[in-house]
């Protein structure tokens, strides 16, 4: 024993070794991997039927494969909260619900028009640890539907949900569309905040159609239409057969591959499901739906914003010396705002200088048109001066929006306050303007400039 | 009195417990006189011992004197004159002892000769440019490998004898005037003080060298090579050349030593430099990535990244074993792999490899024993070892142990861990050399030669890590 | 007796001045200041900094003396086991502070639900081993790691600055409140106070001193840095990331694929709590010694890990209750311990010189 002591005394490698094997070896040893005790989701929708929350979870169910292949499978539950839907999806599946990989959360527009949704995210961003920088949209469908459809585009195609949205976010969003960024909106002065929108909709519009919709509850056609492939019949009888107990509306879990009672009639007429991601978005005010913004008038906003890029002018009707009525479209490579904040009798007066460097893209017109403006640089005055009047009445017509939902989409209310603090004060003493309300009294000036690059 | 030359000769070999190899020769001169000899067979060069002794002193030798018979003895280059006490020594050294009736004095003369390697390229210090040569076992050849590096006054040999029965010849070499005395004679005594059976091996020395003994960790330079002993010991270092041994050991000894190579030195510093980071990556992932990847898989999957654990999952799903299990199964494989194949003769290898990668690696995976990830993630660690050849077996204890501790405590475990290791490492001293030097402490001068190394040009001063005579290299 | 060197010194003084500062503080501060917070964190940091210089002058009168030894010249015997004494219970509170933020933070950000055993254990294994080695080890171990701490803390920077909304609005915080925010968080300041309780064994010289300041300003620097990238990431949602160093890496979804970047702060704030636990252990056991006149380390590390271990299984100060106590009691100790005794040390000690010179005369 003396000599063991010893040996463990002079070389604490061994002494670390032993305490570690005697204290934490056999639950070592037993422990299994953490991804097979935990459900990974990696998007989560919330949906509100009458008096219920619905939590629908994209969840990754691992299956033995030597090849990578990711599947997924859309769980549902409904209870009361949202943790105790999460609770009873926890149970049913017999696995943890992890957040961590979320990328995406979805709320319908009707949970968004009905209340505020900062307390159905409170449990995500509470205790379940969802990321802050999960992409945070809302939808025209129910949120369960919506993340069918999804997984649906992502058996068929390349396309997946989560580049969509880092694309758009990028070039055509406002701002992040993300659970951070709201919160942010959410609890700024203004209490304004701008959601992605991506809808889901059906005939002859733009947008990602995919063939195999009889998987996607209430929207697709489960009975008449043939299915796509092998693959994926096989799968849906697999799955209808695992869940022919659960239903909608309980608190059980029903997936996303069940068969519904919908209405035959429709079912012609669903066939291609599209996904339509045009950029719009929905202004929200204390966590509720205001108005949405199609993607023209958020193009408005975008005008003054100079970390959004992508843009494009287009002009119709152009007549002057080189064209008749022809369409011109132009590219914004460059966007300068330079921004002026004063008071003027009293009254906040913002001064945008929207300074543009625009290349011709594209001109349809007859063959001496094309042939006279084959410079990329080709502006002329009244090119110029058509393109200054489109801008300024994009932006004017934003603001309007804006100022008639009482949304501060441009954080008017802080840039004067941080530029102009005493003038602002005085304002909001003298008239008893609440910040939120800042932004109505806001005179817009806005001049723009054009440079051919 | 003088005894009678065959009884004293006869009590010589009785010392050497009459062994069948003692020769013992009495052979008469031209006058007539008796010339007693003794030696080891087995142990000299039997041509020269005909032509450049026995011929001289039965043919040439007439006046009978040990001094005459020594001016006689032309071929050999290394006699001298001993007493009584000094001839078994001598003989067992190879010596040939030559004795006359009527003198107490004896003269030996060195023979010795047994078969020795060649020097040839080390197969674990391989270089693509530069000298090829290598240590070998025999002790004078691998002096003269290190003498004809140093044409100088100042290169000193000093040589000692450790072990009971083995009487192993130990050399000490260092360059007087860089070398720091008090290493040296600290060096000496603790030879000195050694007191064994036999050395067999300069591991054996290693271990009563190194300050804590019982350490994991190696704080005695081994080296295999004579260009890389010479570079070392005009930084001061100390040599100890082992009889018997293609090591030589040198002192003192900073951790940062075995991740360099002499290659780095013989090509551009650039491509030094980046060799030596991707070697202290490959360390990194040899300890640490098989314990990350299972604290990975136990403890956190919420910080790997969502591709890699979709892959983890699905190729792991129906595993018979918990993650743990695996890993130290995957890694006992290896191991078991890698000891076969070391003693396995050459012509086993293919069959071994067959048998390894093919049946115990693909077949495991496909009979869904294992998963691919861990053999990929075990099999990099094991290959990442070799990168240090010289730590090798330390840095395999060490993986063991980072996969111990990650199984069982996840990432901070392992942080935990390294922390821990630092600092016993920061608190060894090799010979007035801090362990974790140049980099804890700092010593600013000698990290042109650490991990970002510099060209030699602007290495102008020896390593101040350690104690040293003259810092000065070159103005 | 083995001493560190000054660079070792300012390694310490920067791991230790990160302490309980880059995770929960911003938002708490938060609460009281908003982004004013950052004017706080400046004055308390050049307090801080104040403090190195009164160290300078101390070491300079008493090049070999320990604190306690100048506080047992100036004071006597009895004020400085009691002084003492206030200082090991205070440093003791340090180390559950440290503790407890880390614990939440890794149980939040990385481990999944484990059993706090495993907390607890790491924390005690490795800062009693590190202790037993002695300061000398640990802040060579400090001085090994501090390039690549240094490299994670800027990297977390860099990464983030690519999320930076907008700067954050400056001077509108009511001054009661700012006063207010900063008496009550004086518990996650006055970590140069370690310099003083350890002051015998560094080996100081005028280059020596340049060496600590410039350390001292340098980290500075940074943590402000840290503090205003960490306003502008998240303006009014400040209070709810109560993990800086990791949220203002998380806040961008743009890395997904890679994994969590902030995988580079969790290691980071592993490295820095060990350490900061294992420096703040050492100096516990060196005080205990002092005031019990013990004769070796371990006694001090036995009678910790009793405590420690107590104090975690009965969840007597938990997270929660050690914020509280923070922000109510300690202040008031901190600000003797922390800023008044060295200087009152200081004057002290300038005026027995004076009287000593004017005898003398």
């Amino acid at each position: 024993m003396k000599k063991i002591a010893d040996a463990l005394k002079s070389t604490p490698i061994l002494l670390a070794l032993v305490f570690i094997a005697v204290c934490f070896f056999p639950s070592a040893i037993i422990a299994p991997s953490e991804s097979s005790v935990n459900a990974i989701v990696t998007a989560v929708g919330l949906d509100k039927n009458d008096q219920d929350y619905e939590v629908t979870l994209m969840t990754f169910l691992s299956r033995p494969n030597q090849s990578y292949s990711e599947q997924y499978e859309i769980i549902s539950c409904s209870a009361p909260s949202i943790s105790e839907a999460f609770t009873n999806a926890s149970l049913q599946i017999g696995k943890n619900i992890s957040l961590f990989h979320t990328h995406t959360a979805v709320v319908s527009e009707k949970l968004l028009e009905e209340e505020d949704i900062a307390s159905s995210l409170d449990y995500l961003a509470r205790v379940a640890s969802i990321p802050q920088s999960c992409i945070l949209i809302s939808t025209n469908v129910t949120s369960k539907q919506f993340l069918e459809f999804v997984q649906e585009l992502d058996k068929e195609s390349d396309i997946n949900l989560e580049e969509l949205l880092f694309y758009t976010s990028n070039y055509v969003l406002w701002k992040y569309t993300t659970i951070s960024s709201f919160y942010e909106g959410y609890y700024s002065p203004v209490k304004c905040s701008l959601l992605g929108h991506l809808t889901i909709s059906q005939g002859d519009v733009d947008g990602i159609p995919i063939k195999n919709t009889e998987n996607v509850v209430g929207l697709g056609d489960n009975k008449d239409e043939k299915k796509g492939n092998s693959s994926s019949e096989s799968e849906s009888q697999e799955q209808s057969g695992q869940n022919d107990s659960v239903k909608n509306g309980s608190s059980q879990p029903s997936v996303s591959d069940e068969t519904q009672n919908n209405d035959e009639n429709n079912s012609n007429n669903m066939k291609q499901l599209q996904i339509i991601n045009d950029g719009s978005c929905i202004l929200i005010k204390n966590g509720k739906y205001q108005v949405e913004l199609t993607k023209e008038q958020l193009q408005g906003l975008n005008w003054l914003n100079n970390s959004t890029s992508g843009s494009v002018v287009t002009l119709d009707n152009v007549s002057d010396d080189s064209f008749n009525n022809a369409k011109l479209i132009y590219k914004v490579q460059r966007k300068q705002i330079l921004d002026r904040f004063e008071f003027q009798n009293g009254v906040p007066v913002y001064t945008a200088n929207v300074k543009l460097y625009l290349t011709l893209m594209e001109v349809n017109g007859t063959k001496e048109e094309i042939l006279k403006s084959k410079e990329p640089i080709y502006i002329s005055e009244t090119v110029r001066q058509l393109i200054e009047k489109q801008v300024k009445s994009e932006i004017m017509n934003s603001v309007e929006i804006s100022k008639t939902n009482n949304c501060d989409t441009l954080d008017m209310f802080e840039r004067f306050y941080d530029k102009k603090r005493t003038e602002t004060r005085k304002l909001m003493e003298t008239e008893n303007i609440q910040p939120e309300d800042f932004f109505k009294n806001v005179v817009f000036k806005v001049i723009v400039s054009i440079f051919p690059v | 009195m003088f005894f009678n030359l065959q009884t004293r000769l006869k009590n010589f070999k009785k010392q050497l417990n009459d062994a069948d190899d003692v020769s013992i020769k009495i052979v008469q001169t031209k006058t007539g006189q008796k010339v007693g000899m003794i030696f080891l067979r087995s142990m000299i060069d039997n041509q020269l011992f005909q032509t450049g002794i026995f011929k001289p002193i039965t043919e040439e030798c007439d006046i009978i004197d040990m001094d005459k018979i020594k001016a006689n003895l032309l071929n050999i280059s290394n006699t001298k004159q001993i007493n009584g006490k000094e001839v078994v020594n001598c003989v067992l050294d190879g010596g040939v002892v030559i004795c006359l009736e009527n003198s107490n004095s004896y003269l030996s003369a060195d023979l010795q000769k047994y078969t020795a390697r060649t020097p040839a390229e080390p197969p674990t210090s391989a270089v693509i440019q530069g000298p090829r040569e290598g240590f070998v076992e025999d002790i004078k050849i691998n002096l003269t490998l290190l003498r004809r590096r140093f044409y100088s006054k100042d290169f000193v040999a000093k040589q000692l004898k450790v072990g009971k029965y083995s009487n192993t010849k130990i050399i000490i070499a260092y360059i007087n005037g860089i070398a720091d005395k008090s290493v040296v004679k600290e060096i000496e005594s603790r030879l000195k003080q050694i007191d064994i059976d036999g050395i067999v091996d300069s591991h054996y020395i290693m271990q009563f060298l190194e300050k804590r003994p019982r350490s994991l960790f190696k704080q005695v330079g081994s080296i295999e090579k004579p260009d890389i002993v010479a570079a070392k010991m005009l930084e001061g270092r100390v040599a100890i050349i082992v009889d018997g041994s293609p090591i030589v050991l040198t002192l003192p000894f900073v951790f940062l030593e075995d991740l360099q190579s002499s290659d780095d030195y013989y090509n551009s510093h650039i491509y030094g430099a980046f060799i030596r980071v991707v070697r202290i990556i490959a360390v990194l992932i040899a300890i640490i990535l098989p314990a990350t990847y299972l604290s990975l898989r136990i403890f956190h999957p919420n910080v790997t990244p969502i591709k890699f654990l979709v892959t983890i999952t699905n190729t792991t799903k129906g595993l018979p074993f918990t993650p743990f299990f695996e890993m130290v199964f995957i890694s006992l494989l290896f191991q078991i792999l890698y000891e076969v194949s070391l003693r396995l003769p050459s012509y086993l290898g293919l069959a071994t490899s067959i048998v390894g990668a093919l049946i115990l690696g693909d077949t495991g995976v496909k009979a869904g024993l294992i998963s691919p990830p861990g053999v990929i993630i075990v099999a990099l660690a094991k290959i990442a070892l070799y990168t240090v050849p010289e730590q090798a077996y330390q840095l395999s204890i060490l993986q063991y142990l980072f996969l111990f501790v990650g199984g069982s405590l996840g990432m901070l475990g392992i942080v935990g861990l390294i922390i821990y290791l630092i600092t016993y490492m920061a608190s060894i001293d090799s010979y007035g050399a801090p362990y974790l030097a140049p980099f804890a402490p700092r010593v600013k001068n000698d990290l042109k030669d650490a991990v970002l190394m510099t060209n030699l040009r602007d290495m102008k001063t020896r390593p101040q890590s350690f104690r040293n005579k003259n810092f000065t290299r070159q103005k | 007796m083995k001493t560190i060197s000054s660079r070792q010194a300012g390694i310490i003084l920067c791991v230790m001045l990160l302490a309980n500062k880059i995770l929960l503080l911003p938002s708490v501060l938060y609460e009281y200041a908003k982004a004013d917070s950052v004017f706080i964190l400046v004055l308390l940091l050049l307090a801080e900094i104040g403090m190195v210089f009164v160290f300078f002058q101390l070491k300079r009168k008493y090049p070999n003396a320990s604190f306690y030894s100048i506080i047992q010249t100036q004071m006597g015997v009895v004020f400085a086991k009691i002084l003492y004494f206030f200082i090991f219970l205070y440093i003791l509170y340090k180390i559950l502070l440290v503790y407890n933020v880390c614990y939440m933070y890794f149980r939040v950000q990385v481990y999944l639900d484990a059993s706090f055993y495993i907390f607890v254990f790491v924390f005690l294994i490795v800062c009693n081993s590190t202790v037993l080695r002695g300061l000398r080890p640990l802040a060579r171990c400090m001085e090994f790691f501090f390039y690549f701490l240094t490299a994670c803390f800027i990297f977390c920077l860099m990464i983030s600055i690519a999320n930076f909304n907008k700067f954050p609005l400056f001077f509108d915080t009511n001054v009661i409140k700012f006063f207010e925010g900063g008496f009550k968080h004086l518990f996650c300041f006055g970590d140069t106070l370690i310099l003083f309780l350890i002051m015998e064994k560094i080996k100081l010289d005028k280059k020596g001193e340049k060496q600590i300041s410039k350390y001292a300003i340098a980290i500075s620097i940074l943590i402000v840095a840290l503090y205003v990238l960490f306003y502008g990431i998240f303006n009014h949602i400040s209070f709810v990331h109560k993990n800086a160093i990791s949220d203002i890496i998380t806040f961008s979804y743009r890395f997904t694929d890679i994994g969590r970047l902030d995988m580079v702060a969790i290691v980071f704030v592993m490295f820095l709590s060990l350490f900061q636990i294992s420096v703040a252990l050492y100096i516990f056991c060196d005080i205990f010694k002092k005031i019990f006149n013990a004769p070796k380390d371990i006694y001090g590390l036995v009678s910790f890990d009793l405590i420690f271990i107590g104090i975690v299984i009965t969840a007597s100060l938990d997270y929660a209750k050690t914020i509280a106590i923070g922000t109510v009691i300690v202040p008031y100790f901190a600000i003797f311990l922390q800023y008044m005794l060295p200087i009152i040390c200081l004057i002290l000690s300038g005026l027995r010189r004076r009287e000593y010179n004017e005898k003398n005369s």
